[in-house]
């Protein structure tokens, strides 16, 4: 079975037909999919202006990273499980559509981003924890967080409008 | 007199941009989205230490400091890309039932978040009731403001 086919089967399930078919599941899991954002990703984009040295710097690094942690956690949870419906309701059309693979890709790279920053960079944490503005690798890891998950923002968005 | 307001709108250069190009509305979206996101996330965090659930350590007033500027801009940025998206679709929006009330929301939103919002965030001492219900509020406003934005795609036309 090839992908596309998997995604035909996928789509025409009596749960991915139902989805799709629904006058109100589909809004409210699409809603919900768009209101947890801003709990993910806004606790995402605290903590990335706290590693480029932008705000709260009157807090060490680690204190703020445990604060946002559980919303990171349960924020990114609700979006993936609503996601993973949507995608569930109509996965020909995300197959065939440019702005979902972006949307992939831009996820797959703001995952490598923050892997390589918790298993290498945070490594030397005690040396810089407390600087209101972190060593220059660090600071690199948030700004590339914040263009992944810009990326991944705007292409889900646009990924809507070419349906 | 709205009708000829929204009629003017209509008839602007904005409203062609938005509603005539290809990309116009979708870029302008993708905009509103980042704004959404600073805004309801600067609340969200700040309700959710005026709860007593994130950064309890800090007072409030600090929390506040931290997050008030960057929710600012959030509502900045989300008014104004909200003006250049309802240039694009504005006559529709008139007939359009959750257009009014999301427009009614926002309206006892903006009071709130510069009354007592901006109050109580700035206000060590506030009794933890109080702190409740701003929180309380807070949350209700803002979401109902961003459900019923998102119906009007749904359930408009």
């Amino acid at each position: 079975m090839s992908l596309l086919e998997f995604c035909e089967w996928l789509e025409n399930t009596q749960i991915g037909t139902g989805i799709r078919e629904s006058v109100w599941v589909f809004p409210i899991i699409e809603g919900t999919h768009v209101l947890a954002l801003a709990i993910s990703v806004g606790a995402i984009l605290w903590f990335d202006l706290r590693t480029l040295g932008i705000n709260m710097r009157g807090q060490a690094i680690s204190e703020v990273y445990r604060q946002v942690k559980p919303l990171m956690i349960v924020g990114f949870v609700i979006m993936l499980a609503t996601g993973l419906l949507l995608f569930w309701a109509h996965a020909v059309q995300c197959y065939n559509n440019v702005f979902f693979r972006f949307k992939l890709a831009a996820m797959f790279m703001a995952g490598v981003n923050a892997a390589y920053y918790h298993f290498k960079t945070e490594r030397t944490i005690d040396d810089w924890d407390k600087f209101p503005v972190p060593p220059a690798s660090v600071r690199m890891a948030g700004l590339l967080s914040l263009i992944f998950w810009a990326g991944v923002i705007a292409s889900g968005r646009l990924m809507a409008y070419t349906f | 007199m709205l009708l000829a307001f929204f009629e003017w709108v209509d008839s602007t250069r904005l409203a062609w941009l938005m509603r005539d190009t290809t990309w116009g509305f979708a870029i302008m979206s993708v905009f509103h989205l980042f704004g959404i996101i600073m805004l309801l996330g600067g609340v969200a965090f700040m309700s959710m230490r005026l709860f007593g659930l994130f950064m309890t350590e800090r007072p409030v007033s600090q929390v506040a400091d931290g997050l008030a500027k960057w929710t600012l801009l959030g509502l900045i940025i989300t008014l104004i890309t909200g003006a250049g998206l309802f240039s694009g679709e504005t006559m529709r929006l008139y007939e359009s039932g959750p257009f009014w009330i999301q427009m009614t929301f926002l309206f006892f939103a903006l009071i709130f978040h510069f009354s007592l919002y901006r109050k109580v965030t700035r206000w060590d001492e506030a009794p933890a009731i109080l702190r409740g219900v701003t929180g309380f509020l807070a949350v209700t406003l803002w979401l109902a403001v961003g459900i019923f934005a998102r119906a009007i795609g749904f359930f408009s036309y």
